[in-house]
């Protein structure tokens, strides 16, 4: 028997706490040095991790109420309310993030549109990313080198927590209230999200679906994927 | 019978208040006692383990139903503890370097060992907790990230695993390590 695998067997008993060692690593501990030190050794570290718990302390009095306030947006004296991913992510105008898209290379833009197009289907209120759909399209970009950059993180983030939260069209203006109220611009994002963007949308789909390079079949899939979204959110308002 | 993790996470994203209370309430002193002795700092610890709960709850739509959540929330609280290392310079505690290679010879565990930071339940006498400090800041982050998790955490090899995206198998020559490491600072003292 190896030593690497006793000592590994060793670990595992101790850890374990049981009284005597595997049947078969005895032996081997009393004929070979080298794992008998070992032994040793584990023991006393052993001891010492089952001393840790003896050592705990006690978190501060008010630390959940703090928490709570904390999500709650309140400010307390002692907890400085962190800043919300939400609303960094939204210090720019939702016209602002999307003349930014439109301006990426063809591949970044059209899988950007996808999310751009899901978080538009949901405050519209005509079609909206299945949850599923909206992480695989998240984790997409989020895992790529070549998509990930500031744009289409903050896209990224905003689109997975509408599609997770924010499922029904009642709960979509719901959001889209406070959407409004915690932007900078909040006519901008109502001109936006009422669709007096989605010529301009449609205009730059159109345009990306017929400039695809060969080659680029899933991008320029993608961007038809958008374009019918597009329409059908146009339709929907006419 | 307990209530599992995912179905209070489930309650609270259907809006349900009470039901992030309990995972507050599950939580609070393991993963604070994991935060306070992963960065040795009591007050720091405060600010990390209130704002990986925070986060957390914003987050709680990007945690993934039937995976671990304790592992996440854990991975919430290391990546935050990492970033205050990193602004204020603050070393976890002593010589702690992520590398392996010991840095300043300040023994922040041994002044901790002198003044208690907090209401802390010494259960052991002091000379045993500095020596059981003393250990522990002969670890690397890496090394007492594992060891941490297993102690206050009680995870098992594959959360661990989980927790800190490494193989099971560095896991376990982590825990190796890290085991013999504490025998040997304590070598005939205890």
């Amino acid at each position: 028997m190896r030593c690497e695998h006793v000592q590994d067997r060793i670990l595992e008993s101790l850890l374990a706490g049981d009284a005597e060692l595997p049947a078969g690593i005895q032996p081997h501990v009393d004929r070979c040095p080298e794992c008998a030190a070992e032994l040793e050794a584990m023991r006393r570290g052993v001891t010492v991790t089952r001393l840790m718990p003896q050592m705990s302390v006690e978190p501060p009095k008010g630390m959940k109420s703090a928490v709570l306030a904390a999500i709650a947006g309140a400010e307390t004296q002692r907890t400085p309310v962190p800043q919300a991913p939400r609303q960094v992510e939204r210090s720019r105008s939702l016209g602002e993030i999307l003349h930014a898209l439109m301006l990426r290379p063809l591949p970044v833009a059209a899988a950007v549109a996808v999310l751009v197009i899901g978080t538009l289907g949901v405050y519209a209120g005509t079609r909206y990313f299945e949850v599923r759909e909206a992480n695989a399209i998240v984790e997409t970009v989020r895992g790529s080198s070549a998509l990930a950059n500031l744009d289409t993180l903050e896209m990224a983030d905003w689109v997975q927590e509408t599609a997770v939260h924010r499922n029904t069209v009642a709960e979509a203006k719901l959001h889209l209230q406070r959407l409004g109220e915690a932007s900078d611009n909040p006519k901008e994002v109502n001109r936006v999200v009422q669709g007096l963007e989605e010529k301009r949308l449609v205009e730059a789909f159109r345009a990306l679906v017929h400039a695809a390079p060969a080659g680029a079949d899933q991008d320029r899939r993608m961007a038809s994927e958008v374009l019918m979204v597009l329409e059908d959110i146009q339709h929907g308002h006419q | 019978m307990t209530v599992p993790d995912d179905t209070l996470v489930e309650r609270t994203l259907a809006g349900d208040a009470a039901a992030f209370s309990a995972l507050y309430d599950r939580y609070e002193r393991p993963l604070f006692n994991f935060v306070y002795q992963y960065v040795g700092d009591y007050e720091a610890a405060q600010d990390i383990f209130q704002e990986t709960m925070v986060r957390a709850y914003r987050k709680l739509g990007r945690y993934q139903l039937g995976t671990s959540f304790s592992a996440w929330v854990h991975r919430i609280a290391i990546n935050l503890a990492k970033d205050e290392f990193k602004r204020k310079k603050r070393r976890p505690i002593s010589n702690i370097t992520e590398g392996g290679d010991m840095g300043d010879e300040t023994d922040m565990f041994a002044t901790l060992a002198e003044e208690s930071p907090g209401p802390e339940r010494m259960l052991i006498d002091k000379d045993t907790a500095r020596r059981v400090r003393e250990g522990l800041s002969r670890l690397t982050r890496e090394h007492m990230q594992v060891i941490l998790l297993y102690v206050f955490q009680g995870m098992a090899y594959k959360e661990i695993s989980e927790t800190l995206g490494i193989p099971i198998g560095t896991v376990k020559s982590r825990m190796h390590y890290a085991i013999k490491e504490l025998g040997k600072v304590l070598d005939g003292r205890l």
